[in-house]
């Protein structure tokens, strides 16, 4: 061994010698066969050697070789080319397009492991770091809806700092999360939002909005996103990734000439849609005027009297300013970047704010010939100034304030409160008396800021052992604290839980002022150790990895809280009253333990076999019979473009199918969820009793089966390529909490049961109908269709999450035979012959008081049209998210209804006979009486309180988007010759949210009720009390150095 | 190689199932208890005992006419219910929730470690719970209950309710037998220390598990194998004083730990006193007279409140109060003559058992003499009967003049002299010798002593007689009965809407109680 390691060096150094004697420079122009232009980036290499450039921004490159040495050109996308170094010192290169290109696209499959996609089984979606970029949007989550077939994003509002949820194919699990697992360079990140129910408050999660934390990472630091979709993303990652992974590849330097990138953007929001408020009737009640309510049932204004759109009134433009300079440098040995990002926004409502600040390095560096290591650490700061949002939140307060008043005169000269109707402690939603604050009043006076800071850091050690055999590690820490300041005015009628009352909402006023703060410390660690052998055997290509996984997760929410300022809007929790102060700590700690093997077979590029296995240990499931679980996958991919008679067809230049099976285990969505806690008790003697929801040592792993067919198809070397799936998943054994018979002893309890099916059908169609020197264009459209179907609750007849209680009785629950993304409501009462019950006193038909179906959140389809146009240095992007079907909860305008404020409360001079029968005892008999009571909505406000909830389902509610939009212009070469200071430089001009056209009636469908860290089946379309998704519009410039 | 090899070893340990088992055992809960020591556990427990008396008492006392709303026709004056609500759903609660797997927690900490009176209390309080909840409910589920396989429960109908309660009363007598042989203790200092009820007093606690025997033989009347010997029996065994009454302490600190009548928690003001308990307080029943006279029975001045105009009224059926816009001569709240509004002032000292320390009382000597009165005037032993209607009578004055408070079992107020009760035993409102004494006496005067607290076995009391006004004669059969009705008086209450109506569907249907006019179904243990 010795010896030979001893000729090994000799050899190099005469090699080495011999090549600095004979060295002679070569140059050259490299540029795209297809069209002439010049092609930067492209990797020059000397064969066997470590010696390697790039071209630049023009195309030319420069190395040194001697004669005799073969230089390799390669660009992702293009076929490769070699040279042997001959005499000439210039060599200028054509590239052309390859054929086959999907064989060059790498994927990132789990582990930061790079894959072929030519040889993946199941369904992977990439989206490009530019794509998200150039949308600008503060949430890179909100880039990815139409981006991805089969991806589902919600917004929760269009506030700065909103949350935003993401779906991957359907909804699987009833009671648990349905996130995805989100993956940085191999290391998992956290994607949690603060649950409000962790507060010392115990809130209901719908009153504010908690970041989902995924949303801190800078987008100019993504290179790609890919999408793992489905179950088979689970068989490598893990239950946590039964919803799919996102996988994020960031930035890295690259070999050749240091570069420096500076961009920025400045953005101009506003809001652009609005409920219709009428402005005929004023305040009052039954038709007269009053000084006690603030309905506006009240007599008509006279001709002339002033009114105002309070809502739009109180909008403003928001500002983005968004600055972002990186650095990147580095040699075939070492490689760095650094980038920093600046952002401030504020937003369409007053006061409202997110600032961010993001520092990313990372470095990779070959040690030695078989040791590569990787580093990252990303360290971010951010401080969010909310609004509250629901029945005391802004945005109603600005829809209930009066129209003949100006919102925005809301302060007496002397600098107080100027009040509508004399303060009272009611609560508002049992009150209809109250005096709602003022929303500017409120987005001043009532506080909820959030400041965070965070680190992520990660390493990659690879070693190549051997030509075949290599062991990578991988370790993460992802660390954030998050200070919260939740603050209720004393003057405040805005109201949340008080754990003074049980728990039951309460208002500043009633409190004398509250705080509600919390300090949430979250630790992620992980850690992965894989060997990875690769050999051929004939025809055979085969890989085996082998590896083992740590993950150690924990999270701590300290809550404080306090009431009764000593002195007023003293923002300091020293500022309650001592007897007031409750604090409480939860800490949630979770553990998993895996190995996983991964086998991958490929015979004569036809047939590929993928199958992994992966034994997970949950430390949710301690306790129980059984706490690890197996998942099992196995793919199959088949090339039949490679076949003899099909191979290098002029027009189908690639065809692939693909079928692949996967089963998952999955474990409760939270920890310490096998025995029953213990609540500390306030009756007499104090002492504990079992809290409302039981715990259950009998859990067992729920167990999700996909089954996913696909095919892939290239034609015209590429031009028009297309990707299909079609998948079914029957999830068993569903995990949640419903509510039960009392005789369990628990009012809710954890169990198994009941059973989901979803399938869905994803195509993902690419084109590049133009392609030339001058102009190109590429079209992208994802389409999406999905339906999933409760097929049992185990027996129990409804499931719902009452934090989608969210105005009243309407929720998202769920019936065994519904759709999984049920909306249910109250309903008219009727007789056995289905005709509405009338009461017979008022002539108002009658709330059947039961929770029914009543809608289904699902859309038919949606799909994302994207086109990208390149004119010389002109280049137009722009992606449309269109959705067809699908059920919303308008619960705006059943709000506006029974406070008189909506459009349709203008029938109220008419005199109705609503059709019916009178529930007078007689409705189910063969001759039930019908209703010929006359009601006069303007003296019989009832007529529009007691609106049935479920009128309030807007159905198969349809919409066009124009997402986002970015023109952009490369200086030409021409002008940047002049300086030597800029390499390029360009100005872009984006939109997003730019219009939409849709039938829906109140401002924007496309909301979230609660908030992304609401588990099971969400509350995404339940459209209350939240400020709809702004139209930003922004420009900024990019130079490189 | 030998990095491979190290690798291959590594994960090999990472593997080994123990190791994995020993990182993922983190499961324990750090933010709350599992478990607890069985003296924690009994505090609570008991709460929800008074707290199920306290909600259900609300609407209970309407269907007896103890009291009833101040606007006509409320549907629980009519004898109806409330659909789709949670209301008068509470003794429910107690029974599954608050008691439920407490109790079986708190008989894991008390069994291994041998607190046998812990046990016995346990069983005792189940007894309690199922007594209670199998006469307003009739159906209950117990043989399935507790089960955490389980996500639907089947019932049982009252018979096994009621064997129930004797089986539990049993275990309940053998395991504080037990406890006393084991050490000889007749306070125990350990039971003390969670028990609220009696602070550790073993004998009383026997004497409580006979008291609910004896309700438990005396509630089957009606049946032929009614044993009046068994109720004499039980009683004997039971109370012998109000001393060794059944409450509960409420510290009257903050509402959580405050009486439900009290002014703290303000629940009584929409509850008018009855026409019935004013007829029978101000003589008009007993003595057969027209007219009011507010000197008979000292109780009348601690139990019901004047109005302005010092008239005694009460509210008859579903009438409502009809002069609730004159404040002169509208009913004003129990808490005082005249008194419309909650008293804020501290202290807020009130009669009676208004206060916020008053304690949540469960059963009385009084109401247990009662019991032995009427089994023995059944079985045709008058003077027997005379003797306990006798005990009972007076127990009542001495309880309404000295209400418990706080950690004292018996109060020491002293609102009524020992002048005025002698006048009232000696005057026209108790029989003066066991020839003259009728069923409507002793049920009538077992009415008074159960006011406000005692609701529950009131309207008991009032079905075993199917609401005869031969017996109970100041009952006004509402004019106006629920829609739902049929015609038809009340007889049952539906189990909680919230646990059972929703999701135990198919079990309630087995058995009538999805039909409109279940509640009107007569019980089983009121059939003969």
């Amino acid at each position: 061994m010795k010896k030979s390691l001893l000729f090994f060096f000799l050899v190099l150094c005469c090699c080495a010698l011999k090549t600095m004697a004979q060295v002679q420079s070569i140059t050259g122009k490299i540029t795209s066969a297809d069209d002439g232009s010049p092609l930067p980036g492209v990797s020059v290499k000397i064969k066997g050697t470590n010696i390697g450039t790039q071209s630049d921004s023009k195309g030319v490159y420069s190395i040194a070789a001697s004669p005799g040495q073969v230089i390799v050109y390669s660009f992702i996308g293009m076929k490769g080319q070699e040279k042997t170094v001959g005499t000439a010192t210039v060599v200028n290169i054509a590239l052309q397009s390859d054929a086959t290109m999907l064989k060059e696209v790498p994927i990132t499959v789990g582990f930061g492991v790079k894959a072929d996609k030519r040889y993946s089984t199941s369904p992977v979606q990439t989206v490009k770091g530019e794509a998200i970029q150039q949308t600008q949007r503060e949430n890179f989550i909100n880039a990815l809806q139409g981006r991805v077939a089969g991806a589902t994003v919600t917004s929760t509002s269009g506030n700065p700092g909103a949350s935003s949820s993401i779906v991957l194919r359907g909804l699987n699990s009833i009671g648990g999360s349905n996130s995805p697992l989100f993956v940085v360079d191999g290391i998992r990140v956290s994607n949690d939002a603060v649950d409000q129910s962790s507060l010392a408050s115990n809130g209901d999660n719908r009153r504010e909005d908690f970041t989902n934390r995924i949303a801190d990472i800078n987008p100019d630091d993504i290179e790609t996103v890919t999408v793992l979709k489905g179950a088979d993303a689970a068989a490598v990652y893990g239950s946590s990734a039964s919803g799919g992974a996102i996988v994020i590849t960031t930035r890295k330097g690259h070999a050749g000439p240091g570069t420096v990138t500076y961009d920025n953007d400045f953005g101009f929001a506003t809001a652009y849609r609005f409920p219709k408020i009428q402005t005929v009737y004023g305040v009052g009640q039954n038709g007269s005027s009053s000084g006690v309510v603030r309905t506006l049932f009240g007599p008509a204004y006279a001709p002339g009297t002033q009114t105002y759109n309070n809502l739009q009134d109180i909008m403003q433009t928001g500002h983005t300013v968004i600055n972002n300079l990186a650095f990147e440098g580095g040699n075939e040995i070492t490689t760095y970047r650094l980038s920093a990002s600046i952002r401030n926004t504020t937003g369409v409502l007053p006061v409202a704010y997110n600032d961010k600040i993001s520092l990313r390095f990372s470095g990779t560096s070959k040690i030695s010939s078989k040791l590569t290591s990787s580093a990252s650490f990303n360290y971010f700061n951010i401080d969010n100034r909310k609004l509250n949002k629901g029945n005391s939140g802004t945005y109603i307060d600005a829809l209930a304030w009066p129209t003949n008043d100006d919102v925005r005169n809301y302060l007496n000269p002397d600098g107080t409160r100027r009040l509508i109707l004399p303060a009272s402690g009611s609560n508002i939603t049992s009150d209809a008396t109250v005096d709602f604050d003022n929303p500017i009043w409120d987005a001043h006076n009532n506080i909820s800021r959030d400041k965070t800071n965070r680190m992520i850091g990660n390493i990659d050690l690879s070693f190549d052992a051997t030509s075949w055999l290599n062991f990578r590690a991988l370790a993460g820490v992802d660390y954030a604290a998050t200070a919260g300041n939740n603050f209720v005015s004393q003057y405040s009628s805005s109201y949340q839980n008080s754990p003074l009352n049980s728990f039951a909402a309460t208002s500043g006023i009633a409190t004398g002022g509250i705080i509600d703060n919390y300090n949430d410390g979250n630790l992620q660690i992980n850690g992965s150790f894989f060997a990875t052998g690769k050999k051929q055997f004939g025809d055979f290509k085969t890989t085996l990895a082998v590896g083992a996984e740590a993950i150690s997760n924990s999270d701590e929410v300290n809550g404080y809280y306090g009431e009764k300022f000593i002195q007023p809007d003293f923002n300091n929790i020293n500022n309650t009253t001592p007897t007031t102060q409750r604090s409480s700590d939860y800490v949630k700690k979770v553990r998993y333990l895996s190995g996983i093997a991964r086998l991958g077979l490929v015979y004569k590029e036809i047939l590929t076999l993928n199958a992994t296995a992966r034994e997970e240990y949950s430390s949710k499931l301690s306790g129980t019979q059984q706490d690890h679980y197996f998942y099992p996958s196995v793919g199959l991919g088949f090339i039949f473009t490679e076949l003899p008679g099909l191979k290098d067809n002029p027009i189908l230049s690639f065809g692939k199918i693909r079928a692949s099976y996967a089963e998952v285990g999955k474990d409760p969505a939270a920890p310490y969820k096998i025995r029953s806690t213990l609540l500390q008790q306030t009756t007499t003697g104090g002492g504990f009793a079992y809290d409302v929801t039981g715990n259950n040592p009998n859990l067992r792993p729920e167990r999700d089966k996909e089954l996913d067919l696909g095919a892939e198809f290239q034609f015209f070397n590429g031009r028009l390529g297309a990707d299909i799936s079609y998948y079914e998943v029957k999830a068993t054994n569903q995990i949640f909490n419903p509510r039960i018979s009392y005789a369990s002893g628990y009012i809710l309890e954890y169990l198994n049961g009941g059973e989901v099916k979803n399938h869905g059908f994803e195509v993902s169609l690419t084109g590049a109908p133009v392609k030339s020197k001058n102009f190109s264009w590429d079209v992208l459209l994802n389409f999406t269709a999905a339906r999933g179907k409760v097929v049992s609750l185990g027996g129990l007849p409804e499931y719902y999450n009452s934090d989608t209680w969210i105005y009243s009785n309407v929720r998202s629950s769920i019936f065994p035979g519904s759709s999984t993304t049920n909306i249910a409501a109250y309903g008219y009462a009727r007789n056995k012959a289905g005709q509405i019950l009338i009461d017979p006193t008022s002539g108002i038909p009658i709330s059947n008081v039961t929770f029914g179906v009543a809608g289904d959140r699902q859309p038919k389809f949606s799909i994302g049209l994207g086109n990208h146009f390149t004119f010389k240095d002109l280049d137009l992007n722009f992606l449309f998210d269109i959705r067809k079907g699908g059920d919303v909860f308008n619960g705006n305008e059943l709000f506006m209804t029974r406070y008189g404020l909506s459009v349709r409360t203008l029938n109220r001079m008419t005199p109705i006979v609503i059709p019916g029968v009178l529930k007078d005892g007689n409705e189910n008999s063969a001759n039930p009486t019908v209703n010929n009571i006359q009601v006069t909505p303007n003296t019989q406000n009832n007529y529009y309180a007691n609106s049935i909830d479920a009128d309030f389902i807007e159905h198969n509610i349809n919409w066009v988007r124009l997402k986002d939009i970015t023109l952009s212009y490369r200086l030409p070469q021409s002008l940047l010759k002049r300086q030597s200071v800029f390499k390029s430089a360009s100005v872009f001009v984006t939109a997003t949210d730019v219009f939409m056209i849709t039938n829906y009636s109140g401002a924007d469908p496309d909301v979230n009720g609660t908030n992304s860290s609401t588990l099971g089946t969400g509350a995404a379309g339940f459209d209350y009390g939240t400020v709809p998704t702004p139209r930003v519009i922004s420009l900024g410039l990019k130079v490189k150095l | 190689m030998k990095s491979f090899k190290y690798s291959i070893l590594t994960m090999l340990v990472l593997f080994s199932a123990s190791s994995c088992k020993k990182y993922i055992d983190v499961n324990t809960n750090p933010n709350a208890p599992v478990t607890a020591d069985a003296s924690a556990l009994l505090p609570p427990i008991q709460a929800g005992m008074a707290r199920g008396v306290w909600y259900d008492s609300r609407y209970i006392g309407q269907y007896a006419q103890v009291w009833g709303s101040a606007t006509a026709n409320n549907v629980w004056d009519e004898e109806g219910y409330l659909p789709a609500s949670d209301s008068n759903g509470e003794m429910w609660r107690t029974v599954y929730f608050s008691l439920g797997q407490n109790i079986t927690l708190l008989w894991q900490d008390a069994i291994p470690k041998k607190k046998w009176d812990y046990v016995a209390v346990g069983y005792a309080l189940r007894a309690w719970g199922f007594q209670t909840g199998g006469d307003l409910y009739d159906h209950m589920i117990v043989k399935e209950a507790f089960d955490p396989t389980r996500l639907t429960f089947d019932y049982d109908d009252g018979s096994v309710v009621y064997a129930e309660v004797v089986k539990d009363c049993q275990l309940a007598l053998n395991y504080m037998n037990l406890a006393i042989k084991t050490d000889n203790q007749t306070i125990s200092p350990t039971l003390a220390k969670g028990d609220y009820m009696y602070y550790g007093d073993r004998s009383k606690w026997i004497k409580f598990i006979y008291a609910i025997l004896a309700q438990n033989a005396l509630h089957l009347s009606n049946k032929a194998s009614f044993n009046a010997d068994n109720v004499k029996k039980y009683a004997d065994s039971s109370f012998v004083s109000n001393a060794d009454n059944a409450s509960v302490e409420c510290k009257g600190s903050q509402s959580g730990d405050s009486n439900f009548w009290g002014p703290s928690r303000g629940n009584i003001g929409p509850y008018k006193q009855s026409d019935f308990i004013v007829r029978l307080l101000d003589g008009r029943i007993f003595t057969g007279s027209t007219t009011q006279d507010t000197t008979l029975d000292p109780r009348i001045k601690q139990l019901i409140s004047q109005s302005k105009d010092k008239v005694y009224r009460g509210v008859i059926g579903t009438n409502g109060d009809p002069n609730a816009s004159d404040a002169t001569t509208l009913i004003p709240y129990l808490f005082g003559n005249g008194v419309t509004s909650y008293p804020t002032a501290t202290p807020n000292a009130q009669r009676y058992i208004y206060n916020d320390n008053s304690r949540g009382v469960l059963m009385t000597y009084g109401e247990v003499q009662f019991f032995k009165a009427e089994a023995l005037f059944k079985k045709g032993d008058l003077s027997g009967a005379y003797a306990a209607y006798i005990n009972g009578v007076n127990a009542s004055l001495d309880f309404v003049s000295n209400p418990p408070q706080a950690a004292s079992l018996t109060g020491t107020q002293r609102f009524i002299s020992a002048a005025a009760i002698a006048a009232y035993m000696s005057g026209p409102c108790v029989k003066q010798s066991a020839a003259d004494l009728t069923l409507a006496d002793i049920m009538q005067q077992k009415f008074i002593s159960l006011f406000v607290w005692g609701s529950l076995e009131a309207w008991a009391d009032e079905r075993r007689y199917n609401y005869d006004t031969n017996i109970f004669q100041g009952f006004s059969k509402p004019g106006t009965l629920y829609p739902d009705n049929g015609g038809k008086q009340v007889y049952v209450v539906r189990p909680r809407y919230n646990s059972e109506y929703i999701w135990n569907v198919p079990a309630l249907k087995s058995f009538g109680a999805l039909d409109p006019d279940y509640h009107t179904k007569k019980p089983w243990f009121i059939l003969p």
